[in-house]
C-alpha cells in the first residue's frame, strides 16, 4: 500500500534522473547552474548520470606508452615498463596512469599549461620512484614517453608504417631528484 | 492512452531481468577484482604508482575516497595499506552476497558505495567499464533486484511477487541504455573515421588493443567500412529497434556480437563482457513470464480456495 502511494513520486524521480542522464550525455555542465546545479552534479557523480558516452568517438587518436630506462652503478641500462602483464585489465589501468604524462597537452591557457607541466613532472617523479623501488641497484631512471600514431589505409598502401616517437623524457637520479627536462 | 502509459511503466513485473543484471554484474565485477588483485595497493595507496600527496590530485573532490577511510582508520592504528585491503575485501564480499541475492539490498548498497569510493580514489585509472558498473550498481541498489533468483527469495526473506517497482526500475534502466547508445552513436557518426572504415583499421593497429595481426584488412577495406557502418546502425537504431518484439531478438544478438567483438579483437575483456550482458539482461529476460506464472498461481489458488470453501469441512475449519 505504502509502495503504491509512493509510485507517482518514484516515477517523477525516475523521469528527473533520466533528464539528468540526457544532460550528462549532452555534455551539459550542471555546476554552472549555482547551488542546485552543484547538488545535481554531486548526484550525477554518485549515480553516474552525469557521464558522457563518447567511446572511440569521433575517432581514434594517438596512444602513449611510458618506458623507464634503468641505469645501474656500472652504467648498464635496461628498458623496463611498469606493466607486469598480470592481466590486461591491470595493464590498461597502469597505461591510463602513465597516460597522465601526456594529458592536457593541448591546454591554451598559460596557467593551465603550467599546471599541466607541474602535474606531469610530479607523475614522472612518482613513477620513477616506483621503478627505483623495484630495481634497488638503479642509480638513475629515465622516464621515456612515446606516442604511437596509427597510419590511415591510403598512407599504409603507400608504404608508410606507424611507429613510436618519443615525446617526453625526464631523468631522475638517486637522492638528487630530477636532472633532465622534457623534450 | 494514460492507462497504456501507466501499464508500460508501472504494471507489476517479475524481478527476473533485474536479477539477471544483478548476477551478471556481480560475476563480471568479481572477475575484474580477481584480475586487479595484485595491483590494488599500487593503484590506490599513497605508496603506489602515484605517491604521497600526488594521489590526492586524482581524487574526485568532495567524494569518499580510500584516503579518507585511511585517515579515519589511522586513529585505530591501522595502516593505509591494511585499510585499502579491508575495503577491497568488503567490496568482494558485497559482490558475492549481491550475486547470490543474500541480503540483496544491503549488499548492493555496500557494493555501490565501495565501488564509487574506489573510483573516486584514483580517477586516472578509470575507464568505460567502471562507469557502467557505477551506473548499474546504483540502479540495483534502488531496485527490487532480490525479488528473483536469490537466496533471499529461497529463504523467504523477500517476496517473488511481481511489483510495480520492478517494472519502473526496469523501464528506467532500459531508457538509460537507449540514451547511452543514441548518444554514443551520434558522437561516433560525427567523426569521419566511422564512415570511411578508418576507425576499425586504426583501432585494430593500436598496440594497446592489438590482439592479432590484422594488416591483411588493407586488402579488404569494405570489411572495416562495413564494421563501422554496422556499429553506427546498431547504436543509432537501438532506441527504435530494441522495443518491437519482431526486431528485438536480432538487436540483442547484434549488441552481444558487437561487444564480444570488442573482447576478442581488442582485448577489452571486462568492458566487453559487461556491455554484452546489459542488453540481454534488460531486454532479453522477460518480466512477464513470472507475472503470468504468478497470475496463474493466484488464479489456481483462488479457484482452489473457492472449491475448498464449498467443502463443509474446510469452511468450518476456516471459520
Amino acid at each position: 500500500m505504502q509502495t503504491s502511494r509512493m509510485l507517482p513520486i518514484l516515477t517523477l524521480l525516475g523521469a528527473v534522473h533520466l533528464m539528468l542522464v540526457i544532460a550528462g550525455a549532452s555534455y551539459i555542465d550542471l555546476s554552472e547552474f549555482g547551488p542546485v546545479g552543484n547538488a545535481l552534479n554531486y548526484y550525477g557523480e554518485m549515480s553516474g548520470s552525469n557521464k558522457s558516452y563518447g567511446f572511440f568517438a569521433p575517432g581514434v587518436g594517438a596512444q602513449a606508452r611510458t618506458r623507464f630506462e634503468v641505469i645501474d652503478a656500472a652504467g648498464k641500462s635496461t628498458l623496463v615498463s611498469l606493466e607486469r602483464s598480470s592481466s590486461h585489465e591491470a595493464d590498461l589501468r597502469i597505461n591510463n596512469i602513465t597516460g597522465q604524462l601526456t594529458a592536457n597537452d593541448g591546454e591554451e591557457d598559460t596557467d593551465d599549461q603550467d599546471a599541466a607541466r607541474d602535474l606531469r613532472r610530479s607523475v614522472a617523479a612518482s613513477l620513477a620512484g616506483k621503478v627505483f623501488g623495484r630495481y634497488r641497484g638503479a642509480q638513475a631512471v629515465i622516464v621515456r614517453v612515446d606516442e604511437f600514431n596509427p597510419v590511415d589505409m591510403p598512407e599504409y598502401r603507400q608504404g608508410l608504417r606507424p611507429k613510436w616517437e618519443e615525446i617526453y623524457q625526464a631523468k631522475f637520479v638517486q637522492d638528487t631528484g630530477i636532472m633532465g627536462v622534457p623534450l | 492512452m494514460i492507462s497504456n502509459v501507466t501499464r508500460f511503466f508501472l504494471a507489476p513485473a517479475s524481478a527476473k531481468p533485474l536479477a539477471a543484471l544483478r548476477i551478471g554484474l556481480a560475476l563480471t565485477l568479481l572477475a575484474q577484482a580477481y584480475f586487479l588483485r595484485l595491483e590494488i595497493l599500487e593503484l590506490f595507496s599513497s605508496t603506489g604508482y602515484l605517491q604521497g600527496a600526488l594521489i590526492h590530485s586524482f581524487h574526485i573532490p568532495g567524494t569518499p575516497t580510500t584516503s579518507m577511510f585511511a585517515a579515519w582508520m589511522s586513529r585505530l592504528s591501522l595502516s593505509e595499506d591494511l585499510t585499502i585491503l579491508l575495503l577491497g575485501g568488503a567490496y568482494v564480499l558485497s559482490l558475492v552476497f549481491m550475486g547470490l541475492g543474500l541480503y540483496t539490498r544491503a549488499s548492493s548498497v555496500v557494493a555501490w558505495f565501495l565501488h564509487w569510493t574506489l573510483m573516486n580514489s584514483n580517477d586516472s585509472t578509470n575507464y568505460g567499464a567502471d562507469l557502467f558498473a557505477q551506473v548499474f550498481l546504483f540502479y540495483l541498489m534502488l531496485s527490487p533486484a532480490g525479488g528473483a533468483w536469490s537466496l533471499d527469495v529461497y529463504l523467504g526473506r523477500t517476496s517473488p511477487a511481481p511489483t510495480s517497482a520492478a517494472r519502473l526500475s526496469l523501464r528506467i534502466m532500459q531508457f538509460h541504455l537507449c540514451i547511452m547508445y543514441l548518444a554514443s552513436g551520434i558522437e561516433k557518426a560525427s567523426g569521419l573515421q566511422w564512415w570511411n572504415g578508418q576507425l576499425l583499421w586504426r583501432a585494430l593497429s593500436m598496440p594497446i588493443y592489438k590482439q592479432y595481426e590484422m594488416s591483411w584488412l588493407i586488402d579488404y577495406p569494405f570489411l572495416t567500412q562495413l564494421g563501422g557502418w554496422s556499429t553506427l546502425l546498431f547504436e543509432l537504431g537501438y532506441i527504435i529497434f530494441i522495443w518491437p518484439r519482431r526486431t528485438r531478438r536480432f538487436w540483442i544478438l547484434a549488441m552481444i556480437s558487437l561487444h564480444l567483438g570488442i573482447v576478442v579483437f581488442m582485448g577489452l575483456g571486462i568492458f566487453g563482457v559487461l556491455m554484452a550482458m546489459l542488453t540481454p539482461a534488460l531486454f532479453g529476460v522477460s518480466p512477464e513470464k513470472g507475472v503470468l506464472a504468478a497470475r496463474e498461481c493466484a488464479a489456481t489458488t483462488s479457484n482452489l480456495q473457492r472449491g475448498l470453501a464449498a467443502s463443509p469441512l474446510v469452511s468450518s475449519s476456516a471459520t
